[in-house]
C-alpha cells in the first residue's frame, strides 16, 4: 500500500499553510529574510506555492513553502469523506484528490498548498491569535490531519486582541505542537528558537535534526560575519571621510573665499555619498536593500551629516571629547589651521576674508582644515580638508552604528518605511569604554595626519568599531 | 621585464586596476558578487592572497564584457618606465660629465687623485647615507628630515616634472609623486618607487663615470698625482689608501697604491710650473686604485640599494593591492560561504485589488431575513443589532457556514427562500478573509431567492462591534468583484 509509504525529502521541508491573510507570507519573509515576498492586507495575495531554500553553498539545509490560503476547505473535506476507505488510506485519498483536481481552477489554492505537503513537507499551520477562533477552521485542520504529515500550529498576532487561550484549546485537538510566533516582531533569537522547534516535526529523524541544528549554527555564524563586515565597512567609511581633502589651483588674483566654499561643498558632498554607499552595503548584507528610511519628527539619519543637529545628537560632548585626549583648546569653536610659512603670507589681505567666509560655510561648527601651499612646479594650491572638527568622526560613527542597529533588527515582514525615533540614536558612542574611545580618537588623528591607517591600526580600529556595534 | 606584457600584467598594473575594477563593481548586488567570486575562488589552486586576487582579476577581465581599454594602470606603468628611463639617462649623462671633469687632463697638471676621491667616493658615500635615511621607517624623530630630503630627491623631482608634462592629473597619479602620496600604503609605495628611481640614476651615474674614466685612461694618456692643502704627509696618505683599498687588496694587489707611488706622485702647484719629472709609469699608476674605489664605494653600494629598493617596492606594491579595503572585501567574499535564505525566483505579480461594493439603494424595504455566517453574531441578538445599526427588522435568522457541512448550508438557503424575503442580510466575520466557500454559498443563495432579492453583506467585528476601515475595504472590494447587481455591502459604521 502506497499510503504507508512515508515520503522523506532529502532535507527538512515545511509548508506554511492556513486561512488567507493570516500572515503566512509574513512568517516566511521573516524566516527567509526576504524583503521581496508579497505581503498585503488584501487576502489572496499569495497565489502559488513558492519555495524558499536555505542553502549554504550548494547544500540545502531546509526548505520553506509559502502557500496560498484555503478557499474551499469544507468542499474538500466533503470530497475526502465521500472517498473515505479507512484511516490507513487517508493520505492516499488526499493524494487522489490532488491528482483529480490538479488542472481545475476550482481547487487551485488547495492543490497548490497540498502538493508540498504530499511531497513530504511538515505542516506549519498559521492562525491569528489576535482574533477569535471559529468553527470554520475545523474543516481545514481536518484536511491537514488527513495528510498524515507532522504538524505544528503557529499563532501569529495581527493586532492588539488576545484570543490565544481559546485558539490553544482548539489547536491542541489537531496539532501536537502549538507555538506563538509574532511574524512582524520576531527578532533573530526568536527565529532561531522557532527553527529549533521545527526539529520536533522530524519525528526522531537524526538527519532532520542535524540539518536544522546546522542551519541554526550557520545563521548564528553568519550574523557574526555580518557584524564583522559592517564594522569593516564603517571603519573604511571613517578612514575615507577623515582623510579626504579637495585641492585646486589658486591663482593669486582668484576669489579665495569662493574657492574655499566650492571645495568645501565638493568635500561634503563626497562625504555624504560615501555614507550612503556604506549604508547600502550594510543593508544589502542584511537583505534590506530596498528598505526606505524615514524619520519620525526630526530627521536624524536622513538629517544631513553636516547639520548642527547631527552634531548635537551624535557628537560627543565637550567633556567626552576632552576625555579622549584628542581635543584641547580647539574644541569649542572647531579647528581651522592655516598653514604657517611663506605660502600663506602670500595671500596677504585675502586671508582675513577667507577666514571670515569659513564661518559662513560651516556654520558654528567649523569643520575642515584650509591650507594654501606652493605646488611642486610653481603656482599656489588651495586645499580644504581633511575635516578636522574633533566631533566629526563621532558623528559619522554614531550615525553608522544607529543605522546598523536598526537595519539588523528590522524584520523582513514589515513593508512600511523604517521610522526612526530621533532619541533612539542619541550618543551611541557614550557606551564605548573610555580606553576604546581614546584609542579611536588616536586613530582618527592618525588618519587625518597620514591620510589613512596602516594595516595593523586599521585592524584595531575595526575591532573597536565591532565592539561598539555589539554594545549598541 | 619579468612579466610578459599581455598575459600577466605587471603587479603594479594589477595594484591600480583591481581596486578600480572593484570600486566600479560596487553597483553589482552583493549576492551576485558573492556567487561570482565564490565560483572563481573554487577553481583557484593557490592559497596565497596576492595570487588569488590576481588570478581573480585575470578571470574577470577575460570576460568579453570588460573590454580592455588602455587603462590608467597601464598608463601609470608606462609613466613609471619612462621616468625610470629618464633617470637612467640623466644619471648616465651626469656620470659622463662628472667623470670628464674630474679626469680632465690638459697635459699641464696631473689629474688630482684627491679630487677624484672627494667627488666620486666621499660625496657619493654621503648621498648613499641620505638614501639610507630615506629608507628608514617613518619614525617621528627623523620624519621632518625625510620629508625634506624626499623633496630634494632627484627621483621625486623628475617624477613631478614628468607628471606635469604628461598631464597625469588623476588622483591615482599621486602614486608616482612621493610628497603628494597620502595614506600609509600609497605613501610607502611612492617612497620606494622614488628610491628605486634614484638608485637607477645613481647606478647609471656610476657605470657611466667608470666607463668614461676607463675610456679616458685607455684612449688618452692621463697623468695622476695628488695634492691637498691639508697637512697630510705621505705616510698618512698611504694609511688612508690602504684602508680604502681593503675590500679589493686581497685579489687585486695592483690597485693598492704603493708607498713609492704616493711619495713620488705628490705635487704642489706652488713649487713649480709643472710636476717634477717622474716616470710615466708612476704618473699612471693610480688608475687601478681609482677605478676600484669608484666601483667599491660608488657602484657597489648603489647596486645593493637598488636591489633592496626593488624588493621593498615589490612588497609595497603587494600591500598597495592587499591593503585596499575593496580587495580585502573581495578576499573575504572568496573565502566566505554563500548563504542563501530567500526565494530563488522572483515573486509573480499580484492581482490588483479591484473595485468596491455598491451601497444599498434607499428603496430597499425595512424588513429582511438574516443569515449568520460562521457565527459572526449570536442569532438572538441579530434583530437588535440590525435595528440599531442598519435600521432593519430581521424577520427570520438562520445560521450557516462555520463548522457546519455543506448539506446544512443548502437546508438554510431553502428555509430562507421559503419566506420569499425582499432582502437578505448576510452577517460575516469582518476580520476573516472572504473565501470562495462563501462565494459558493452566495451563488447558491442567489439561485434560490431569485435575481430581484437584495443581498446585503454585513461584516461585523468581534463581539458585535462594527467593522473597522481596513476590514470594510477588504469586504467592499470582494463584494465589488462578484458580478451580482443586487449584492451590496453595509457595515453600520
Ligand atoms: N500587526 C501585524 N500584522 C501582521 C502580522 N503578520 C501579518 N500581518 C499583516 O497581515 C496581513 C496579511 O499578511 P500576509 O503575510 O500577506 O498573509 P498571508 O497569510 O500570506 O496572506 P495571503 O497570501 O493573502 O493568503 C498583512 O497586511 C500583514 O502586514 C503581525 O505579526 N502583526
Ligand atoms: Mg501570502
Amino acid at each position: 500500500m502506497t499510503s504507508h509509504l512515508v515520503i522523506r525529502p532529502s532535507h527538512p521541508t515545511f509548508a506554511i499553510v492556513g486561512h488567507p491573510n493570516k500572515g503566512k507570507s509574513s512568517i516566511v519573509a521573516t524566516l527567509a529574510e526576504d524583503e521581496s515576498v508579497a505581503i498585503s492586507p488584501d487576502p489572496g495575495t499569495t497565489r502559488i506555492a513558492r519555495s524558499f531554500r536555505m542553502r549554504i553553498d550548494d547544500q540545502v539545509l531546509y526548505e520553506l513553502f509559502d502557500t496560498p490560503g484555503f478557499q474551499r476547505p469544507r468542499a474538500i473535506l466533503d470530497w475526502l469523506r465521500q472517498h473515505e476507505r479507512g484511516a490507513d488510506a487517508r493520505t492516499q485519498v488526499v493524494r487522489e484528490f490532488v491528482a483529480q483536481h490538479a488542472n481545475e481552477d476550482r481547487y487551485r489554492n488547495e492543490v497548490e498548498l497540498l502538493k508540498p505537503i504530499l511531497a513530504g513537507a511538515g505542516v506549519l499551520y498559521v492562525v491569528d491569535g489576535a482574533h477569535p477562533y471559529g468553527a470554520e477552521y475545523e474543516a481545514e485542520m481536518e484536511v491537514l490531519r488527513w495528510t498524515g504529515q507532522p504538524r505544528m500550529a503557529l499563532i501569529n498576532m495581527i493586532g492588539p486582541g488576545d484570543y490565544v487561550e481559546e485558539w490553544r484549546r482548539a489547536l491542541n485537538q489537531y496539532f501536537s505542537i502549538v507555538r506563538i510566533f509574532d511574524a512582524q516582531r520576531a527578532d533573530f533569537s526568536k527565529r532561531l528558537e522557532l527553527l529549533r522547534a521545527f526539529r520536533e516535526l522530524g519525528e526522531g529523524d537524526d538527519r532532520f535534526s542535524a540539518a536544522l541544528d546546522h542551519a541554526v549554527n550557520v545563521l548564528e555564524a553568519d550574523r557574526k560575519e555580518r557584524r564583522r563586515r559592517a564594522a569593516s565597512e564603517i571603519t573604511d567609511l571613517l578612514i575615507d571621510v577623515l582623510s579626504w581633502h579637495e585641492v585646486a589651483p589658486a591663482p593669486e588674483h582668484a576669489d579665495q573665499a569662493q574657492l574655499v566654499k566650492t571645495l568645501s561643498e565638493r568635500l561634503m558632498s563626497r562625504v555624504r555619498i560615501r555614507e550612503q554607499t556604506a549604508r547600502r552595503s550594510v543593508q544589502e548584507w542584511y537583505h534590506h536593500g530596498a528598505l526606505e528610511i524615514r524619520e519620525q519628527a526630526v530627521d536624524v539619519l536622513s538629517e544631513d551629516v553636516f547639520s548642527d543637529r547631527s552634531f548635537v545628537v551624535f557628537g560627543l560632548s565637550t567633556k567626552q571629547l576632552a576625555m579622549t585626549g584628542a581635543a584641547t583648546g580647539a574644541v569649542a569653536g572647531g579647528v581651522i589651521d592655516v598653514a604657517a610659512g611663506g605660502a600663506s603670507l602670500l595671500l596677504g589681505a585675502g586671508l582675513g576674508a577667507l577666514l571670515g567666509s569659513m564661518g559662513a560655510v560651516f556654520g558654528a561648527n567649523r569643520l575642515a582644515k584650509v591650507q594654501v601651499f606652493g605646488a611642486p612646479m610653481g603656482g599656489m594650491q588651495l586645499q580644504v580638508g581633511p575635516i578636522t572638527n574633533p566631533n566629526f568622526p563621532w558623528v559619522i560613527l554614531g550615525r553608522a552604528l544607529l543605522h546598523h542597529r536598526l537595519v539588523a533588527e528590522r524584520n523582513h515582514a514589515r513593508r512600511e518605511a523604517l521610522v526612526v525615533d530621533a532619541i533612539s540614536g542619541a550618543h551611541l558612542s557614550d557606551s564605548l569604554a573610555p580606553e576604546a574611545r581614546k584609542r579611536m580618537a588616536r586613530a582618527f588623528k592618525r588618519i587625518r595626519e597620514d591620510g589613512g591607517l596602516s594595516a595593523i591600526d586599521r585592524e584595531q580600529l575595526c575591532a573597536d568599531v565591532e565592539a561598539s556595534i555589539i554594545v549598541a | 621585464m619579468p612579466d610578459s606584457a599581455d598575459r600577466n600584467p605587471p603587479l603594479f598594473v594589477d595594484a591600480v586596476e583591481i581596486p578600480a575594477c572593484l570600486e566600479a563593481d560596487r553597483g553589482t548586488s552583493y549576492a551576485e558578487r558573492l556567487h561570482r567570486d565564490r565560483t572563481i575562488a573554487a577553481s583557484l589552486s593557490t592559497r596565497n592572497p596576492l595570487g588569488r586576487v590576481r588570478a581573480w582579476h585575470a578571470r574577470i577581465s577575460r570576460d568579453p564584457e570588460s573590454i580592455s581599454k588602455p587603462s590608467l594602470g597601464q598608463r601609470l606603468e608606462r609613466s613609471r618606465r619612462v621616468i625610470g628611463l629618464l633617470m637612467l639617462i640623466v644619471g648616465a649623462l651626469a656620470g659622463v660629465g662628472v667623470a670628464s671633469a674630474v679626469f680632465h687632463y690638459d697635459g699641464t697638471w696631473p689629474v688630482n687623485v684627491v679630487t677624484v676621491l672627494a667627488v666620486l667616493v666621499l660625496l657619493q658615500a654621503a648621498l648613499v647615507v641620505l638614501s639610507l635615511v630615506l629608507m628608514l621607517p617613518r619614525v617621528p624623530g627623523i620624519r621632518a628630515l625625510q620629508d625634506l630630503m624626499g623633496g630634494l630627491n632627484p627621483g621625486a623631482f623628475i617624477a613631478a616634472i614628468y607628471r606635469r608634462i604628461a598631464r597625469l592629473d588623476e588622483p591615482r597619479a599621486e602614486l608616482l609623486v612621493w610628497p603628494a602620496a597620502r595614506g600609509p600604503a600609497v605613501a610607502r609605495f611612492a617612497r620606494w618607487q622614488m628610491l628605486v628611481w634614484s638608485q637607477i640614476g645613481a647606478v647609471a651615474f656610476n657605470i657611466a663615470a667608470l666607463a668614461t674614466a676607463a675610456a679616458l685612461i685607455a684612449f688618452t694618456d692621463l697623468a695622476f698625482g695628488w695634492s691637498t692643502t691639508l697637512r697630510v704627509n705621505s705616510d698618512d696618505a698611504l694609511r688612508i689608501t690602504n684602508v680604502l683599498a681593503t675590500p679589493w687588496a686581497w685579489f687585486w694587489p695592483d690597485a693598492v697604491p704603493s708607498a713609492a707611488l704616493i711619495d713620488s706622485s705628490r705635487f704642489f702647484r706652488l713649487t713649480s710650473a709643472s710636476p717634477p719629472a717622474i716616470s710615466a709609469e708612476t704618473l699612471t699608476g693610480w688608475w687601478p686604485f681609482l677605478l676600484a674605489s669608484i666601483t667599491a664605494y660608488g657602484l657597489a653600494p648603489r647596486c645593493v640599494l637598488l636591489v633592496l629598493a626593488l624588493i621593498r617596492l615589490r612588497a609595497a606594491t603587494a600591500h598597495l593591492l592587499l591593503d585596499d579595503p575593496q580587495v580585502k572585501a573581495l578576499l573575504d567574499r572568496m573565502s566566505s560561504a554563500e548563504i542563501a535564505l530567500g526565494a530563488g525566483d522572483a515573486e509573480p505579480p499580484t492581482q490588483s485589488p479591484g473595485t468596491t461594493a455598491r451601497t444599498t439603494p434607499s428603496g430597499v424595504s425595512s424588513q429582511a431575513a438574516a443569515i449568520v455566517w460562521s457565527s459572526a453574531i449570536a442569532t438572538d441578538t441579530v434583530n437588535a443589532w440590525s435595528l440599531r445599526n442598519l435600521q432593519k427588522e430581521v424577520t427570520q435568522a438562520v445560521e450557516a457556514g462555520g463548522g457546519r457541512d455543506l448539506q446544512h448550508d443548502a437546508a438554510a438557503v431553502r428555509s430562507i427562500a421559503g419566506g420569499e424575503p425582499s432582502a437578505v442580510l448576510l452577517f460575516v466575520r469582518a476580520w476573516e478573509a472572504p473565501l470562495l466557500d462563501l462565494q459558493d454559498f452566495l451563488e447558491m443563495l442567489r439561485a434560490a431567492v431569485g435575481p430581484a432579492c437584495s443581498i446585503v453583506v454585513v461584516p461585523i467585528g468581534a463581539a458585535g462591534i462594527p467593522a473597522d476601515e481596513a476590514q470594510r475595504t477588504t469586504w467592499a472590494r470582494w463584494v465589488g468583484r462578484i458580478a451580482d447587481p443586487a449584492l451590496y455591502m453595509e457595515s453600520g459604521a
